[in-house]
This record gives structure tokens, C-alpha cells and sequence, in this order.
């Protein structure tokens, strides 16, 4: 067995690493680790709106954002890719990777006031495989006993502690499952909603708000939170505005702190407004790219891939268009991916019309038909593009309109349609599309498993582009198997380089994620999947 | 005798009216293309086969689509309208906990709306001033502004510059301020302009004349025998306004993060979310189907001569 400590990281430490890690943090100006912070206060939060309170019965990524101070979870994972101790104390996993025995802490109590032992731990690991089948982890059986808690896998799976990680598992008091029906859990409130989190929930209005109280038993943070013992804020009020111009003129006008999602047009709005700083960090995660569909022509012919990649101008349209909220992409992993991103590929390719050009006529798309397209056996040179509406923005569409024209030029017809996710589904299940444009939030390498290994495709998983490559599976499942970082790190660059070489993707930009905050708001951070983190280590300035 | 027949001969047809909405909603929901598992499992995560299987199976869709319309029709008899895909609920709680805030903003809204054209047909209609040509114009402009930017304004100027309205604190009447402006303004338009033309010709019968003759002075005629003849057609408009608004609030509730239909639909919408898009529609086949028959008895308050005609 090899064990793993709980690492303590002095919490000035921990500070200085974040503002290492992500320079965007640390504007200048903004309060730094000398000032002491301070207790009390409210904060005030416009942000979207989680659907169910209780996260294994619905989720979606605002419902994970929206409730992670209220739910703790077994380790924490940094923006680095490391693991801390949290629920769990300490940790080992067994040499042939399949046993995780997680060390559960003494002390630790729900909201409700019942004990979070190994036994409640076992208990929500258990409902998470029941059911939503323990997500993609090949999970065999969960045991407890005394307190320790024993997760048995069928198959080595290196993103187990990761997925732990994830707001999704925070742990849920059982004596509230068994006491309350799913339909009062989702909707949640004071009392029904118990977690063990820093905060606890004072109200909520379905529609309107969420409002968070401070949990003042908690002395049980993550090994890497900037402090111990209870949270700094007294309350926490979510306030859930969908228009964006909305939450951006709330935080303007001062009648809320921090305004997520904000669009990049308001960049420049928010900068002019002295009591605001805007926070941005890299989303980690596969960047806004295209899947190319390799499975039927005319992508499945790799001159015609690498003449999409070369025949456009990428890097010059994300200025245009992105007004700095995006960087050009080059990996088919972003920057944020501590571990994994290669950045030996960046400027890898250039734009370069001729070549293109070049490469389409030997790939026999040499004729033109009246409207300047290619044509090859009488068909023309159409590819066939689409995104779910959730997947694309204001930014993306307008871009994807640059790239129509770009393409043209070379005599390629790109067509793109936004549709709902439901219609996606079931263009996908009927092939019907050349390729699919989106973005993938989670710090996690293994997100390129489910988006290139061969047996992933649409039904199950996201290799859209049907990529078949026995090299790229090979490099996906070495670092599936072995939790040993730089054997994980060097799997995940030798499979970018082969998706580059093969130009399985086309990685556009690199997404950035903003936050417009009040100066007086001080300790926001940023989660592993690119949103904002838990309200635990914030504080406000008098 | 007779208003008890046609009652309840109005009453049958609007359960017709109810049953083809369910089962025409049934069937254009049966064409779309999506599958509801991925909407049932969220749209960020990826679904296996035996997830899938399992959850098939769990709202009945692996039966055939003829027993699946029996069952939905059986359970909208019982009152059962199914639980949210999404959110888990019982689609008359979901539809329950959002319906007072759309009233409230509805009937607000509509309530000012009546009040704003109503006096402003008093004052102007019969008459070339200078004010009816300013209220003509505010009418044509908040006719042809989409809702959305009507609200984007006063929000910008009520609340995020002069701060007078809170859109993220909820304050009572002061938070329900702009959003009942944004609606009324929207519904003032066209209420107003035809409650106009009417008491326009209104103004232009004989008795009017006569009344005039008795020495009423120009207000009272107003007051007491023109705006009577505008109320028909203010019942059409308001009843079939406030109907459209109890689902149509969509935008208003959006730009204000206000909790409502309007936000439930649109969700629901976007979503996919089958059950619940049935109980709105169903619901707003019920509320127009109600509407209806209370116009008609309004109407018969309004306009003496409907009742004797009916007796």
C-alpha cells in the first residue's frame, strides 16, 4: 500500500501557491495576505440558479457551483491537480490500484446535528452508485468499517480521487434521505437540506434565491482552504438572475458583490468601475474545439482535416472577436490542466491559405462548382456543423460565422446549426453531422478518454468524432491505469500529440471564466472545473 | 334556466377543448426528436446504456406510445400531471409554488394597464390636443418594444442608475414595481388605442347628444355613458391578455429573476422537459377555457342589452 498524509500546508503557504499558479488572481492593488480578514458581513452573489438541492437526484453544473459550501466532500483537489486531506484524513491506495481505503475524520457532524462517520460516508457513496451508477468509475463494492471506509474498483481507474473531488459528492446527512422524500430533498430548505459544509441553507425560493447561514460547528476544512475553523461570512445570499446585462448592471449599481457568468462584452465596462475588479482564470478542460467526424467523408480523410485547421485564421479571429476573454488553443487540453496540457504545441500550426488550398485539390476536391465550392463526384465540399444551445454563446456564434467566411475562401461550405441538446442527441444517433463545436469543463486529463477513446462514442460518451486509433487508446488507458502523476502526465501529452498529428481535433480557444467582484470582496478563488469556489475562505474589507 | 344550459353546455366544450390540447401536446411531443433520458440525466453528463435502460424504465417510456397516452390521459383525470423530469417534483407542486407570483404580477399588471388606458381614453378620446397626440405616441411605442427591452430600460434607469427600485433585494412592493411597469406598459398600448376608437364613436350617438342636451357637463357624459361602451371590448382584451400573461410572462420574469410560470416554461422548454411542458399547456388551455366563459358573463354585466337577449 502506499500511503498519503494529510499534507499540511501552512495556510499563508497555500495562499502564495494560488497566486503563483494563476497570475489573473492577483491583480495588483487587490488586498493581499497581509491584510488580517475579517468576520461577519453578508455577501451578496447574482448567479444562476441550481435546479435541485439535492445533487444526486438532479445535476447540472450551476447545481454543483450554487450548493459546494454547503456540502463537503471526502478530499480536495487544488488547481495544481493535488489532493489534500478533508473528510477523509488519509488515504491509500493499494499497488494494483483497484482498493481505496479512505480514513474518515473524528468529529465531523451534519447539519441535522447526526454524526458524519464512515458509516454516513458508506452511505452516500452506495447511493451514488445506485443511482447514477457511480458516474464513469468502475466501482465494485463500498464497505465501512470502524473508521475507514473501503472503495473496491473492477478496474484501475486513475480520476477516482478527482471525482471524489467533485462538487457533485458532497455528502448528504442519510438521516435526512430516509426522513425526507426525494420531491421535499430537491426542493430543499432549512432543515430538509443537510449537508456538513461550512454553510448551512436559511432559505430558499425556488425562482428567486438561496440564502446561506454560517455552519458555526464547522472546524473541519479542507487541508488546502486558506483557513481553519468556521467560515468568515455570516450569510451568503444567491440571488438568481438569467440575463446577463442584469447581473452585471447588479454588481454596477452595487446592489450585489460578485456577478458570475459575465459576458465579455461587459470586459471593459466592468474595468471602468472603480469599486469593481474583474477576476478571470482559464476554464481547465478540452477548449472550444471542433470534433471532426472521421467516420464517413469527407473529414475522414486527414488532408482535408489538416486543410481545416491551416485554411483559417484562428488565432487572429479570437482577438476579434473574444475581446481578450479567450486565448488561441492549441492542445486538446487548455493551460489549466496542471496536469496534462502540452505546451509543446502551442503555434504548432499556422494559418497558411496556400497549403490548404493545396492539400484540398490532392485530396481530389480540385473542381469548383458555380457558387466557388468544391466538389468532388459531383457532391460539394460541405461540412455539416453542430452545437447544443447550452454549448455556444454570443461570442462562439460570431465566430463561427468569421470561420463560414474563412472557410469559403478556401471553397469549403461550413454550415453551422444551434439546436437544443435533445435534437443534438438525435442528430448524433442518426450521424447526421461532420462536425460538433463545444467546450469540456474539468480538471481532469481523463476527459480525453471519454472524448477520443474508440469505444466512447455518442451513446455513451463524447467521441463524437468517432476517432478509431489504436496508438490514442493505448496512451488513454496507460493513464487510466496508474494514479503515479508523472506517468499520468506523460500518457496525456503523448495522446495530444497524437490528436494533433492526426488532427482528430481542431482546439480553437482556450475559454476563459469571469467574475466581475466588489473590492471589498476578498479570498474568492476558482474550483477545478473553471467556477467559482467555495464561499468558505472569503471575507469582506470594512 | 337558460344561463344554467348554456353554462354547462360552455363547461363540455371546454373540457373538449382540454382533452384535444392534452392529446395534441401528446402527440406533437411524441415527433421530437430528443431523447428524454440525456434530459432526465442532465445535459453535462455522459448516460451508459444501463443508466439509460434504468431510467426508461423508471417514467414508463419503454412502453408502447399508445399506453403511454392511456396512462397520461388516466392520470390528468385523477389530477396527476406527472413529476418533472428535471426537477423531480410533482408537476402541480412545481405549477403550484410558482402559480401566486405569476398572479400576482399578471393581475397587477393587467389592473394598471386598464387604469392607465381608461384615463387616458377619458381625457383624450373626442378631442385633437396636443396631449392625445403625446399619449398616441407612447401608445405606438410601447406597441411596437419588445417587452424585453422595456424592462432592460426601466432596470437601467430605476434601478441600476437612480437606485430607487432593488432588483436583486427583495423589498415588497418596491421589488414588484418595475416588473408590473415593464408588463402594463406593454399591455397599455393596444388597450388604450382600442378603448379610444370605441368611446371616439361612442362620443359621436345620439345620446350622447341627448345627454349633452341635459345639461351634463362634458366629464360626467365621459364618465357615466361613453366609457361604458369601451368596456366590451376592454373585457376581450384584458381577459385574453391576462390568459396570455399567466404563461407569457417568460420575458418579463426572466430580465427581473422573478420565480413563475413564465421562468418554469421557458426552463421547461429549453430543457425538455416533457411532463412539465404538458401541465403548462394544459393549464393554459384550463385558464383561456375559464376566461372564456367569465368574459361571457361579464359581458352580460356590461352590455344590458346581452342579457335581455339571452332571457
Amino acid at each position: 500500500m502506499v500511503g498519503f498524509g494529510s499534507a499540511a500546508v501552512s495556510t499563508r503557504m497555500a495562499g502564495l501557491a494560488l497566486c503563483l499558479s494563476s497570475a489573473f488572481l492577483c491583480a495588483p492593488g487587490v488586498a493581499a495576505a497581509q491584510d488580517k480578514p475579517q468576520a461577519g458581513g453578508t455577501l451578496r452573489v447574482v448567479t444562476y440558479e441550481p435546479l435541485c438541492l439535492d445533487q444526486i437526484e438532479g445535476t447540472s453544473r450551476n447545481t454543483q457551483t450554487a450548493l459546494q459550501s454547503i456540502y463537503d466532500r471526502l478530499v480536495s483537489e487544488s488547481l495544481d491537480g493535488k489532493f489534500h486531506s478533508w473528510l477523509a484524513s488519509e488515504w491509500a491506495i493499494s499497488e494494483d490500484q483497484l482498493t481505496y481505503a479512505f480514513t474518515i475524520r473524528d468529529g465531523v457532524t451534519f447539519h441535522d446535528g447526526t454524526p458524519l462517520n464512515a458509516e454516513a460516508v458508506r452511505f452516500n457513496l452506495q447511493r451514488w452508485l445506485d443511482v447514477k451508477k457511480a458516474g464513469s468509475a468502475p466501482v465494485e463494492s463500498i464497505s465501512s468499517k470502524d473508521n475507514v471506509v473501503t472503495v473496491k474498483l473492477r478496474k484501475a481507474y486513475s480520476p477516482f480521487l478527482h471525482d471524489l473531488s467533485e462538487p457533485t459528492l458532497g455528502f448528504i446527512s442519510p438521516a435526512s434521505i430516509q426522513k425526507y422524500s426525494k420531491e421535499e430533498r430537491c426542493a430543499g430548505g432549512p432543515g430538509v437540506t443537510a449537508g456538513s459544509g461550512p454553510f448551512k441553507v436559511a432559505s430558499r425560493t425556488p425562482g428567486r434565491d438561496l440564502v446561506l447561514e454560517r455552519n458555526d460547528n464547522y472546524n473541519w476544512a479542507p487541508a488546502d482552504a486558506a483557513h481553519q475553523g468556521k467560515a468568515y461570512l455570516d450569510r451568503v445570499e444567491l440571488r438568481f438572475l438569467k440575463e446577463d446585462s442584469v447581473r452585471v448592471g447588479a454588481v454596477e449599481s452595487n446592489q450585489a458583490d460578485i456577478a458570475t457568468g459575465v459576458p465579455a462584452i461587459s470586459v471593459e465596462d466592468i474595468k471602468s468601475k472603480p469599486h469593481l475588479k474583474l477576476l478571470q482564470t482559464q476554464q481547465p478542460g478540452i477548449p472550444w474545439s471542433f470534433w471532426l467526424n472521421q467516420s464517413k467523408s469527407p473529414l475522414d480523410d486527414v488532408r482535408v482535416r489538416e486543410a481545416l485547421r491551416v485554411g483559417a485564421d484562428y488565432a487572429g479571429l479570437i482577438d476579434a472577436v473574444f475581446l481578450g476573454t479567450a486565448t488561441p488553443a492549441y492542445a486538446a487540453l487548455t493551460p489549466a490542466v496542471a496536469l496534462g496540457h502540452d505546451p509543446s504545441l502551442e503555434k504548432s500550426w499556422t494559418f497558411d491559405e496556400k497549403k490548404a488550398k493545396a492539400l484540398l485539390d490532392e485530396a481530389g476536391w480540385s473542381k469548383t462548382d458555380s457558387q466557388g465550392f468544391r466538389v468532388k463526384d459531383g457532391k460539394r465540399l460541405t461540412l455539416r456543423g453542430i452545437s447544443a444551445t447550452p454549448w455556444s454563446n454570443q461570442q462562439r456564434d460570431l465566430y463561427a460565422q468569421g470561420l463560414k467566411a474563412a472557410f469559403a475562401a478556401i471553397g469549403v461550405d461550413y454550415v453551422r446549426d444551434v439546436i437544443d441538446f435533445g435534437s443534438a442527441d438525435a442528430r448524433f444517433k442518426a450521424n447526421d453531422y461532420d462536425i460538433v463545436d463545444t467546450s469540456q469543463a474539468a480538471g481532469e486529463p481523463n476527459l480525453l478518454y471519454g472524448a477520443f477513446y474508440s469505444t466512447e462514442t455518442w451513446d455513451k460518451n463524447t467521441n463524437w468524432g468517432f476517432v478509431k486509433d489504436k496508438d490514442l487508446d493505448g496512451a488513454l488507458a496507460d493513464g487510466l491505469a496508474t494514479t503515479d502523476r508523472e506517468k499520468r502526465i506523460a500518457a496525456y501529452t503523448a495522446a495530444q500529440k497524437i490528436i494533433a498529428e492526426k488532427v482528430y481535433l481542431i482546439p480553437i480557444a482556450n475559454p476563459t471564466v469571469l467574475l466581475a467582484v466588489n473590492k471589498k470582496v476578498q479570498g474568492v478563488t476558482f474550483g477545478t472545473s473553471g467556477q467559482i469556489g467555495s464561499y468558505y475562505d472569503v471575507w469582506l474589507s470594512k | 334556466m337558460h344561463i344554467a344550459r348554456e353554462l354547462l353546455i360552455r363547461i363540455l366544450a371546454g373540457a373538449a377543448v382540454l382533452w384535444a390540447a392534452a392529446s395534441l401536446a401528446f402527440a406533437i411531443l411524441q415527433l421530437f426528436p430528443s431523447d428524454p433520458v440525456q434530459v432526465i440525466y442532465g445535459a453535462d453528463s455522459s448516460v451508459t446504456p444501463e443508466l439509460r435502460a434504468a431510467i426508461r424504465a423508471d417514467f414508463g417510456l419503454d412502453r408502447p406510445v399508445w399506453e403511454q397516452y392511456q396512462h397520461f390521459l388516466a392520470r390528468i383525470v385523477q389530477g396527476d400531471l406527472g413529476t418533472s423530469y428535471q426537477q423531480r417534483r410533482s408537476v402541480i407542486s412545481i405549477i403550484g409554488s410558482e402559480l401566486g407570483s405569476t398572479l400576482t404580477l399578471a393581475s397587477l399588471s393587467v389592473l394598471l394597464a386598464i387604469v392607465m388606458a381608461c384615463l387616458a381614453s377619458l381625457v383624450t378620446s373626442g378631442r385633437r390636443t396636443w396631449l392625445r397626440k403625446a399619449l398616441s405616441s407612447i401608445e405606438l411605442l410601447s406597441v411596437s418594444t419588445p417587452t424585453f427591452w422595456i424592462g432592460i430600460l426601466l432596470l437601467t434607469f430605476f434601478s441600476f442608475k437612480w437606485q430607487l427600485f432593488p432588483v436583486v433585494a427583495d423589498e415588497g412592493w418596491r421589488s414588484l414595481v418595475l416588473p408590473v411597469a415593464t408588463l402594463a406598459l406593454a399591455v397599455f398600448g393596444s388597450l388604450s388605442q382600442v378603448m379610444r376608437e370605441e368611446m371616439d364613436l361612442a362620443l359621436e350617438q345620439p345620446f350622447i347628444l341627448t345627454a349633452r342636451t341635459r345639461g351634463l357637463s362634458e366629464w360626467a357624459v365621459r364618465w357615466r355613458h361613453a366609457l361604458g361602451h369601451t368596456l366590451i371590448p376592454c373585457i376581450t382584451i384584458s381577459t385574453e391578455t391576462f390568459g396570455g400573461l399567466l404563461a407569457g410572462s417568460i420575458i418579463t420574469e426572466q430580465v427581473f429573476g422573478r420565480p413563475g410560470l413564465g421562468r418554469i416554461t421557458l426552463e421547461a422548454i429549453n430543457n425538455h422537459d416533457i411532463p412539465v411542458v404538458m401541465g403548462i399547456v394544459l393549464l393554459v388551455a384550463f385558464v383561456f377555457v375559464t376566461l372564456n366563459i367569465v368574459a361571457d358573463l361579464l359581458y352580460r354585466l356590461a352590455d344590458p342589452r346581452l342579457r335581455v337577449s339571452a332571457a
